[in-house]
């Protein structure tokens, strides 16, 4: 409504303000010829008429009372001439003047002109003859001069009558033409008050509507927030008990006995990393929009990277008949330093996109390494498919949110990521793709060039059957379920725990028990993490084990203030259990207490280890720990992995 | 306006210079009819207090001609006469205006700097012939009045003094 009410107060105003100028204008152009008349009246060259009539009356009756003078012998016939000269040029004045031109058309004084001329010439004619005497002249003077006075008198009195008539004409024109000029302004002023009072109501108008919108979008945005918020907290939320979904249906892949069962546990699994995978993708998306997205930079090899990659995809590929191969011939030697981990995410996101549109086709991924000047260098990959394609007029949306969820699969975040992770690294990422032709996804971002990275030995403990056996670890969880993952992993790892239910609790058992290590949660009741080191420490001193901090936040800069407090590693949950075991060893590789009674031991951990026992790990179960190391490798079940699929990952762990 | 105020100058400027040993000395005394007295803050005389000019002094002072029409006179016509700038130099005039007055005794004054610059011209014969009174002579101080339309307003034409017969420097 009130839109609706400013509208037609536009269309008010428009004709108010047009109904404005037009007077003004008006107006204008009525002030101009008011001064141009006023103008011309000054230059234009006037007598005063009414002086010139007096002047010849002056004039006739200075001659006559000259006459009377020359008659009584008081002057002589010489000036008697001047006097009568100058009343005669007077006349003639009258008559030639072009200035007198009006004063000749009023009624009455052309025809005493007339007879003046006529008596002038008489009395030249009658005075050229002789020599007269100043009394004669005067005679011949008075002779006729005098019948004048009376006409004169009157045709005086009638131009003074006429002018003043005319003066008062002239006078009311102008009043009238004033008063028009007046009228006018006052049209003019009354017109801007309400051109003003209208101005001033529609911005009130527009002010209001203003901080209406502006109260809107806060409330729109404060909606947004608060829904981002929900959905980063229950990502989270549902982070822990898929955690623990996934531990468990791992475990009992471990110790089943039916193939049947051990393949709906794959499955299952594979869905439980999905979903972990979706919940991790609003989590970064959340990270992004708050600009929490941290990055975090290392050295690494792109070429094991994507072997990586293609090896995670595996399986997936191969459930689709999809082959991958890979041309990273051009990648040369070099070690280049970047964000590792979204480096990956970004491979495995656009892999994955295209072996999920891709039925029984090949997916190429090729790299290579453009050195730009010095060590610095741009990292290029390109990810192409023999798939569906994009249709051509989707391409440019295809990086926007949410996508993908229009053309049915996902949740449509993952490009976004991907773009996201690429631009904050500085790089730029496209596609190009034809309908029914496939599609190719290309990144470069830039890169510094390092020496080789030396690509650590996965095989470290790979098919070790107990690459922990030996090893005294005091856990500190409080989550009952999540205890139970680790004690699960911790165990067929061979190694000896304890458990500690909360802060105080891990601070009185480390301080009691002998430990080569604790994990360490952070979130914990009583006391956290962080306070439990702390005290272990004031209380140990130098004896207190290394720690590895548990934790569910996986920001960088978390990690980062963890490992500032004296934390010597951070895995994040949920807990891959080969990264656990891998951080666990290579702590303990660094820890001079812990070699030392190694030594002491005078064998290996692993020799020293108790016998298996039975009860937990039989020969199906070490067949399906086999099972599991590959599924770890693949992150999806990789029952029958094939090795041709993966090109060139011949030289890799497996 | 510029042009004709140039012309002016020039004028102004050669008649100074022909003139320049007259208006340093004594002026010569009038031996015809007397048609011209100038008094008042004049500093060449001929006569106590008062230049007096015959027709013969005036044209001595220079001849120029002018031809014009006027608001009271019918077609163009020929002025002859002395520069009113001439005029004064001869009589080494120091006022800043001057009174000019008629036979009937009308008088009217003249502003003389900017008269000067409008080329007033003191005429004493018109198409040739020396004016009557009848002709509105025996002088008239006349302006070029068809070179400019600010000589054709009241102010001018109050100045145009015919039947001129003395001129008073104030």
């Amino acid at each position: 409504m009130p839109y609706r009410s400013s509208r037609m107060g536009v269309t008010r105003l428009s004709a108010l303000a047009i109904v404005v100028l037009a007077v003004a204008v008006a107006a204008a152009v009525l002030a101009v010829s008011i001064y141009l008349q006023l103008e011309r009246d000054l230059s234009k060259p006037r007598e005063n008429l009414q002086w010139a009539v007096y002047q010849l009356q002056a004039e006739h009756l200075r001659v006559m009372l000259s006459a009377h003078m020359g008659i009584e012998g008081e002057i002589d016939v010489e000036e008697l001439d001047q006097a009568y000269q100058i009343f005669a040029s007077r006349v003639v004045i009258l008559v030639e003047g072009g200035v007198f031109a009006p004063l000749r058309a009023l009624p009455g004084y052309s025809a005493l002109l007339d007879d003046f001329t006529a008596a002038i010439s008489e009395i030249d004619a009658s005075l050229s003859s002789t020599e007269p005497t100043a009394s004669a002249y005067a005679d011949r003077l008075l002779e006729t001069l005098p019948s004048f006075s009376d006409r004169l008198q009157s045709v005086a009195m009638g131009i003074v009558a006429d002018s003043s008539a005319e003066q008062t004409a002239r006078q009311v024109e102008m009043l009238e033409t004033m008063a028009w000029l007046v009228g006018t302004l006052v049209l003019i002023v009354g017109a801007s008050l309400m051109l003003g009072g209208v101005t001033v109501k529609q911005l009130a108008a527009l002010e209001a509507s203003r901080r209406h919108l502006a109260a809107a979008l806060d409330r729109a945005e404060e909606s947004s927030r608060a829904k981002g918020r929900f959905l980063a907290g229950m990502s989270h939320e549902m982070r822990t008990p898929l955690n623990a979904v996934i531990g468990l249906l791992r475990e009992i892949g471990y110790r089943t006995r039916a193939d049947s069962i051990r393949e709906l546990v794959s499955t299952a699994d594979a869905s439980a990393q999905m979903l972990s995978g979706l919940i991790d993708d609003v989590i970064d998306t959340t990270r992004i929009e708050t600009g929490k997205f941290q990055l975090t930079e290392e050295r690494f090899d792109p070429r094991t990277l994507i072997e990586e990659v293609a090896r995670v995809l595996a399986s997936a590929a191969s459930d689709r008949r999809d082959r991958i191969v890979l041309e990273t011939g051009e990648l040369g030697s070099l070690g280049v330093v970047s964000d590792r981990t979204r480096l990956k995410q970004v491979l495995i996101n656009l892999v994955g996109k295209a072996i999920k549109f891709t039925h029984g086709g090949t997916i190429t991924i090729s790299a290579r390494i453009e050195q730009t000047g010095g060590a610095r260098g741009r990292l290029m990959v390109a990810v192409a498919d023999t798939g569906i394609g994009i249709d051509r007029d989707k391409v440019d949306s295809i990086f926007k949110r949410f996508f993908q969820a229009e053309i049915g699969g996902g949740l449509g975040l993952g490009l976004t990521i991907s773009q996201d992770i690429v631009e904050r690294l500085g790089g730029r990422i496209s596609v190009e793709s034809e309908l029914g032709d496939g599609s190719t996804f290309t990144f470069e971002i830039p890169v510094d060039l390092v020496e080789a990275v030396p690509v650590p030995t996965p095989a470290m403990f790979g098919f070790e059957e107990r690459p922990l056996a030996g090893v005294r670890v005091l856990v500190a969880e409080d989550n009952s379920t999540n205890r139970l993952v680790i004690e699960f992993m911790l165990r067929r790892a061979g190694a000896d725990f304890a458990f500690a239910h909360d802060g105080g609790d891990a601070v009185a058992r480390a301080i009691d028990g002998e430990f080569d290590i604790v994990l360490m949660d952070i979130n914990m009741p009583v006391l956290d993490g962080l306070g439990a080191r702390d005290e272990i420490e004031r209380r140990m001193g130098d004896a207190m084990p290394p720690m590895i901090a548990l934790t569910a936040d996986a920001l960088s800069e978390d990690v980062e203030r963890f490992l500032a407090a004296g934390m010597r590693a951070c895995v994040t949950k949920p807990i891959d259990e080969r990264e656990l075991i891998q951080r666990m060893r290579q702590v303990l590789g660094e820890t001079p207490s812990f070699l030392s009674r190694l030594g002491a031991a005078s064998d290996a951990p692993s020799a020293e280890a108790p016998p298996v026992d039975e009860g937990i790990l039989n020969d199906a179960q070490r067949g399906a720990l086999l099972d599991l190391v590959a599924d770890l490798d693949a992150q999806a079940p990789g029952d029958d992995f094939d090795e041709s699929r993966v090109q060139r990952v011949s030289g890799s762990a497996r | 306006m510029i042009g004709f105020s140039r012309l002016a100058f020039c004028a102004f400027a050669f008649l100074v210079a022909i003139i320049g040993a007259a208006a340093a000395g004594e002026l010569p005394a009038p031996t015809g009819k007397v048609v011209l007295k100038v008094g008042g803050a004049i500093s060449n005389t001929n006569a106590p207090g008062e230049a007096l000019f015959d027709i013969e002094g005036l044209e001595a002072l220079g001849i120029v001609g002018m031809r014009t029409s006027t608001p009271w006179t019918k077609g163009v016509h020929l002025f002859e006469g002395v520069r009113l700038s001439a005029l004064l130099k001869a009589v080494g005039a120091q006022g800043e205006a001057l009174r000019g007055i008629a036979l009937n005794d009308y008088s009217a004054q003249l502003p003389i700097a900017d008269s000067v610059a409008s080329a007033a011209l003191v005429a004493y014969r018109l198409d040739g012939k020396r004016m009557s009174i009848r002709d509105k002579g025996p002088l008239w101080i006349v302006f070029p009045y068809d070179t400019d339309s600010r000589l054709v307003t009241d102010e001018f034409l109050n100045r145009s003094i015919w039947q001129l017969k003395e001129i008073v420097v104030e």
